[in-house]
């Protein structure tokens, strides 16, 4: 192979990429489409969980009612002394949203507490009424059988528990297992997304210079080989400077945005205190991290730059980062050599769905099993799946964020993973030597198989 | 300086070339033709080293084709193409540097051939803008760039206009005076008849008939009539031992065959028509190949 033609090929792959206007607009709106999503979603948290649906009670023990509105107030309206269908008329025409229906026979245990709807509200609706109802009838329960307050307080008391994670020098530290599995489901599924679209360029890149016949002009100045190296290597380059990108726009915009998320997430807790619990926003908002209330509140009353987060995000560390890379790389130095090879052996991109498929499903594969990983990733199904090359780029960067994998594990993936980029490359280039100069005519896995037996 | 021998290549169990050997030399156009699917395009793609032979060789200055020879050679395929986002000037560069010249050298041979086609306007545009006679002369330069020794045009008038037509004949004839060596393929004989030195004739894979054009030419005699005649032409039909070619309702061209003579021909047309104009030449390229594809027909046939 001469390296220097495979330089000339990189380059124009890279720049002619690099200076296009798609080039810059999708690595200028992805991150903030990422910020525009995850202030969404923190906004969607904090947004006041509104009784919106007035309810009115039907009480017929008489006692229930009454408990039932100091659990909320602005939920509850005591129907008292209207009839079942007086209430359904108020239904059907949208005074109330609800009938609740509290028979007798609830107190002794035996009787369902009805609710009477259009439907709307959902199950959020039916699970707060529901939990409301329990925790009314059941008190009124333990009233009537006269339970001293000792035992109350037993069921009352909440069992504690955290976990700390002991790493390999011995020293306990916070566990954060919940945010890395997010971290680790999260590196997965860029590392799916880059492979399945950096992979897609390069079939577009194969099929462009087959259907423009530019191929045999190029085949007659380089090697195949070379063609197809220069092609991989330079659009790596070109993902490797849009993540570089990303990272630095990443960063910069969540040093821009970090001070109004922090004011906002403020002045959301400053509001809860005087609504009634405060305890379940600010739970809901950091999905049960440790707050530091009064670091929200000072920061809300003094937005500056040096405004923090309400909770600790979790330091990522450096090694992870390092690991993705080479994950990422080595994933798209294996799935690129496969779909070049798939381009090459057809004329138009509709005409690939059919060879591009078993290439996708692996990809889909590993996507699937991520989901089980994260939740267990040091099963033994987990540590097969993520030494299996196919597998590894999207497998074993989940596992590595969320667990401790051993060294020798990943020492292994990643000999497998060069190992298969060897072999595959030197499979594809021999489809694509022969693909390249084919036309016309629809190509069969039986043609592959021939051939990868054919001299060119 | 083109020199093909005993060339042999098979996809799958097709044959398409079959112990091919011509030679082609510097300051002469050599002209490869055949009927579509004679193995003309793949042994243009053995000489440039885009497929390798299963048998035989090829060699450029004497030296095995290869990465080395890629060098020396210009090549403008039957399937002309280019890449329609790129600019003419940076596409253009990018083919100069695959030959091996420097980003210098590359813009500045570019600079000259542009403006030699009156195309230095065009340099900043991006190829899918331009008309597809533009494109094609951006093709012309593509390959003649890097100044090759050898220059290699499959089926290069198809397509063409009338203009570029023009211009590529120039150029090619430019080349040659310029000591370079030419080899075009080709399935229209009267452009080989028009430009060639050397041919060699393919059919079904095979080099048929290969050589200095004139002295093959000479080689078959004078034993072609030219008729030109008004009146009615019906007797032609019915004369025997012949093969026409070329008939038209006020001309004919008439190959003698065996067992018939010119002074004949001529009496029985002297009885029928108004003879025009009678000529004895040699035979047209057309009229060669198809008796050299019978005749080897009927060699097969016999051993």
């Amino acid at each position: 192979m001469n390296f220097n033609k495979v330089r000339i090929v990189l380059e124009r792959e890279f720049f002619f990429r690099v200076k296009t206007k798609m080039f810059w607009i999708s690595t200028l709106l992805v991150p903030f489409g990422f910020a525009l999503l995850i202030g969404g979603s923190i906004a969607i948290q904090l947004w006041p969980q509104g009784n919106e649906e007035v309810l009115a009670i039907i009480d017929e023990t008489g006692v229930l009612s009454e408990s039932l509105m100091a659990e909320d107030e602005n939920r509850y309206l005591n129907y008292q002394g209207k009839t079942i269908d007086e209430g359904k008329q108020d239904v059907q025409s949208g005074t109330i949203d609800g009938l609740l229906v509290l028979p007798n026979s609830i107190l002794e245990g035996e009787g369902d507490a009805e609710l009477i709807y259009k439907g709307s509200g959902g199950l959020s609706l039916l699970g707060s009424v529901r939990g409301d109802v329990r925790s009314v009838v059941r008190e009124k329960r333990l009233a009537q059988a006269a339970i001293t307050d000792e035992i109350r307080d037993l069921f009352d008391s909440r069992v504690g528990f955290t976990s700390t994670k002991l790493n390999e020098e011995g020293i306990t530290e916070e566990d954060n297992t919940a945010f890395y599995s997010a971290i680790g489901f999260i590196l997965g599924l860029i590392i799916f997304v880059a492979l399945t679209s950096y992979g897609t360029i390069i079939l577009k890149g194969v099929v462009e210079e087959k259907t423009n016949r530019i191929i045999e002009i190029i085949a007659s100045s380089i090697k195949p080989i070379e063609l197809l190296v220069g092609k991989i290597l330079g659009i790596s380059a070109v993902a490797i400077v849009q993540f570089g990108l990303w990272a630095v726009l990443f960063t910069g915009i969540s040093a821009a945005t970090t001070p109004i998320v922090a004011f906002v997430m403020a002045q959301q807790e400053g509001s809860a205190e005087q609504m009634t619990s405060r305890e379940d926003v600010v739970a809901s908002a950091t999905n049960g991290e440790e707050v530091e209330l009064s670091q929200a509140l000072e920061a809300a009353t003094n937005p500056s730059p040096t405004t923090e987060l309400p909770f600790q995000i979790p330091e990522i560390p450096v090694s992870l980062v390092l690991y993705f890379f080479l994950f990422f790389i080595l994933g798209y130095l294996l799935y690129s050599s496969l779909f070049a090879a798939i381009g090459s052996t057809t004329d138009a991109t509709s005409d690939s769905q059919q060879l591009m498929m078993p290439v996708f499903i692996p990809i889909f594969m590993a996507y699937m099993f991520n989901v089980q990983i994260m939740q267990n990733p040091s099963t033994t199904f987990a540590t097969v799946v993520s030494m299996i090359p196919l597998f590894t780029p999207i497998n074993m960067i989940t596992r590595v964020a969320i667990s401790e994998v051993p060294v020798w594990q990943i020492g292994v993936s990643v000999v497998l993973m060069i190992g298969s980029i060897y072999g595959v490359l030197l499979i594809s280039a021999r489809i694509y030597r022969i693909g390249i100069l084919q036309s016309g005519g629809k190509v069969g896995f039986k043609d592959l198989a021939k051939w990868l037996r054919q001299s060119n | 300086m083109i020199d093909v021998s005993h060339l042999w290549k098979s996809f799958g169990k097709k044959v398409a070339v079959q112990d091919a050997s011509f030679k082609a030399e510097p300051g002469r156009i050599f002209g490869l033709l055949g009927p579509n699917g004679a193995g003309k395009t793949t042994t243009i793609r053995m000489i440039n080293d885009i497929l390798t032979p299963d048998r035989g060789e090829v060699r450029i200055k004497n030296v095995i084709a290869g990465p080395q020879t890629q060098k020396w050679i210009g090549y403008m395929p039957e399937e002309r193409g280019l890449y329609k986002k790129m600019k003419v000037g940076e596409q253009l560069l990018y083919f100069a540097k695959l030959k091996g010249l420097s980003t210098s050298e590359g813009k500045k041979v570019i600079l000259q051939w542009l403006e030699r086609f009156e195309a230095s306007d065009w340099i900043k545009q991006e190829v899918g803008e331009l008309s597809k006679g533009m494109s094609q002369k951006i093709q012309f330069i593509a390959t003649i760039l890097h100044d090759p020794d050898i220059a290699i045009f499959d089926e290069p008038f198809s397509g063409l206009d009338p203009i570029n037509s023009e211009l590529l004949k120039t150029v090619i004839l430019e080349l040659k005076a310029q000591g370079k060596t030419i080899l075009f393929s080709t399935h229209r004989m009267e452009q080989v008849e028009q430009m060639c030195d050397d041919i060699a004739l393919f059919n079904e894979g095979q080099v048929v008939l290969t050589g200095n054009l004139s002295e093959i030419k000479s080689s078959f005699g004078e034993n072609t009539v030219l008729l030109e005649y008004e009146g009615d032409g019906s007797f032609i039909d019915a004369i025997e031992h012949v093969r026409i070619n070329n008939r038209s309702n006020r001309f004919a061209e008439i190959r003698i065959l065996e067992g018939q003579a010119a002074s004949a021909i001529l009496k029985k047309a002297i009885e029928q028509v108004e003879v025009k104009k009678f000529e004895q030449v040699e035979p047209s390229l057309t009229e060669i190949f198809i008796s050299t594809v019978n005749s080897t027909k009927g060699m097969g046939s016999a051993t």
